[in-house]
């Protein structure tokens, strides 16, 4: 009986290993084929069956990758666009988010309330709703086509997902509830100011969440479209995530250029999260509980 | 006692307090709150973006969008690609969250939750473009495998029937794993006692999962839900690297549309009118998880 029942459960657990696997397929399929088809010539790349593989290393056809780095497309460009506008939103947003989220969980100030619920107000605002003014605020500041038209709006969430505006201060606020009250009360009584009180003992406290935070800004503003492509319209000004569609359109030209930059563009986002997939999956599921 | 201190330490944090929130509550202001209330203005009026010139039209630009047949035809797509989208996310997600939460996966579990996470990182313009390849009727990937067991080559981006599923196939592979990883981050911190008791209790796994399991991660379901929910109503690269809004305006998303409206026609009123749907939408949305999340999700 026993031995039956056990039989029973394994063949059913190698069962859900199997789809298992082949889901994981599904989900690695497309970054594979990317790949294989940088390195093959545009007709071997699209012949049938599918290539998933690169093939022996002498047969590689390098001369899409030699493109990029020629300086024939404007990759490089795009990428420093891209670094450029992502650090910047990056330490802009976890600056403004660390200072409010601890003045809304911890200090007492007259409209504090209020001004909370604005806030949240602001999140549920999606950027393609304000996007029209926005361009106009930007026109004004004669802005528009510089990384600042997408910086600005940026800083206050225009490229978040879903989670728009102030998801940030939100977030680091829930964290600095929980940071033990005694620790300012501590500092204050030595004599401390509450500014420095803040930035000597409570900030370290929260390194982790801030790198946490940090790293959902980088990501949904490295992977950013609409903003960029609104706001920035002459080729040497765009980001990645434009300017490779600007690349599209390899069934037209016999020319898979944009399959290596892609695969350029990927392989960064997948070191990086080799090296730290146990900060990015904590961040992803801190928003995903928090937010 | 200490005279010389003019401030009281409850004003010194009242002043950082400000000091500390205006920097960001100012650009709220400037940059949604202001723009928003801007935005509803404009969709009234007849507006020239580079030079600012209005004229107030009442509601033309609302009724304009709402007899428009590509408005309208663009508004239904986008209540299909809520409705499936969000579904299959959300469904994709927590199927996914439990194999990689069974026993089955215990030790190799951490390398099938990077697999299945790894795209949602990744920019959806770059996926998207792959996708393409893979979509096409006569030389596609996809349609070669089907072609394998015997079913015709499907017209994924060229038949007006089908566009619409194309774009679900890709939103799915792309977002169903961050579903998958909130779900899952909710399965691990159920506590295990409760579980092994239904087990022993004799419970067959898919009554134990109904009535022991689901109720207690029903919060982070319904958060998922919602969230897929409103990012469907913002549907927009996938549909527009794939298909541009084709065939005729089958795939046609709403956020779409208010792009082409405002930047490519230049037709500001109707563009933000568009959008002003769209935000209704998404009050709607967030009325529903407020109310939703305190009456019938069950909280411990």
């Amino acid at each position: 009986m026993i031995n039956k029942h056990r039989i029973a459960k394994i063949v059913k657990n190698i069962l859900l290993i199997v789809i298992m696997i082949a889901a994981a397929a599904v989900f690695i399929a497309p970054f594979l084929w990317v790949f294989s088809a940088s390195v093959r010539t545009y007709a071997e790349a699209t012949s049938l069956p599918p290539k998933w593989l690169p093939p022996s290393l002498d047969e590689w056809n390098t001369s899409y990758f030699a493109q990029i780095f020629s300086g024939q497309s404007r990759f490089f460009l795009w990428m420093k666009n891209s670094l450029f506008l992502s650090t910047l939103i990056t330490i802009g947003m976890v600056f403004h988010a660390a200072i409010a989220g601890y003045a809304y969980a911890r200090l007492e100030f007259r409209g504090k309330k209020a001004m909370f619920s604005l806030l949240l107000i602001t999140m549920m605002i999606p950027v393609q709703v304000t996007i029209v003014p926005l361009f106009r605020i930007m026109n004004t500041l004669h802005v528009v086509n510089t990384l600042w038209s997408v910086a600005l709006p940026g800083l206050f969430g225009a490229m978040c997902p879903g989670l728009a505006g102030g998801f940030g201060i939100f977030l680091l606020r829930q964290f600095y509830f929980k940071v033990p009250k005694e620790m300012e009360d501590a500092a204050t009584i030595d004599g401390a100011n509450p500014f420095v009180a803040f930035v000597k003992i409570i900030l370290p406290m929260t390194k982790a969440n801030l790198a946490s935070l940090a790293i959902i800004a980088f990501s949904f503003s490295w992977n950013d479209y609409f903003n960029a492509f609104i706001m920035l319209n002459s080729p040497d000004k765009v980001t990645l995530p434009v300017g490779i569609l600007q690349l599209r359109q390899p069934f037209q030209t016999g020319d898979n250029v944009v399959f290596a930059a892609i695969t350029m563009a990927i392989v960064p986002v997948l070191v990086i999260f080799v090296l730290c997939q146990k900060w990015i999956v904590k961040s992803m599921i801190n928003i995903g509980v928090k937010g | 006692m200490k005279e010389k201190k003019f401030i009281t330490l409850e004003k010194q944090r009242a002043i950082l307090g400000y000091c500390f929130t205006l920097p960001s509550f100012l650009g709220f202001l400037v940059f949604v709150v202001i723009p928003v209330v801007w935005a509803l203005v404009i969709s009234f009026q007849k507006y020239n973006i580079f030079t600012g010139a209005t004229s107030f039209i009442g509601t033309d630009n609302y009724k304009a969008i709402l007899t428009e047949p590509r408005a309208l035809q663009a508004l239904l797509n986008t209540l299909w690609y809520a409705v499936f989208c969000t579904v299959f996310n959300t469904l994709t997600g927590l199927l996914l969250a439990l194999a990689v939460n069974s026993e089955a996966a215990k030790r190799i579990s951490v390398i099938f939750r990077a697999i299945y996470f790894f795209p949602s990182l990744i920019g959806l313009t770059f996926v998207a473009v792959i996708w393409q390849v893979f979509f096409q009727t006569d030389f596609g990937v996809l349609n070669y495998y089907l072609g394998k067991i015997g079913i015709p080559a499907i017209g994924w981006l060229s038949n007006q029937h089908i566009s619409k599923i194309a774009v679900l196939i890709l939103d799915v592979w792309k977002n169903a794993g961050l579903s998958m990883l909130l779900i899952l981050a909710s399965l691990q911190s159920l506590s295990k006692d409760i579980i092994e008791a239904a087990e022993i209790d004799g419970a067959k796994p898919v009554r134990c999962f109904i009535s022991v399991i689901f109720p207690m991660i029903s919060p982070t379901v319904f958060f998922v839900l919602v969230m897929n929910l409103t990012g469907a109503l913002r549907l927009y690269e996938s549909a527009l690297v794939l298909t541009n809004g084709g065939p005729g305006n089958s795939s046609l998303s709403l956020v779409m549309l208010i792009t082409e409206k405002s930047f490519t026609s230049m037709n500001y009123g109707q563009g933000t009118a568009l959008s002003m749907l769209l935000l209704i939408f998404i009050i709607i949305v967030t009325a529903i998880q407020f109310v939703g999340s305190k009456k019938w999700v069950n909280y411990d």
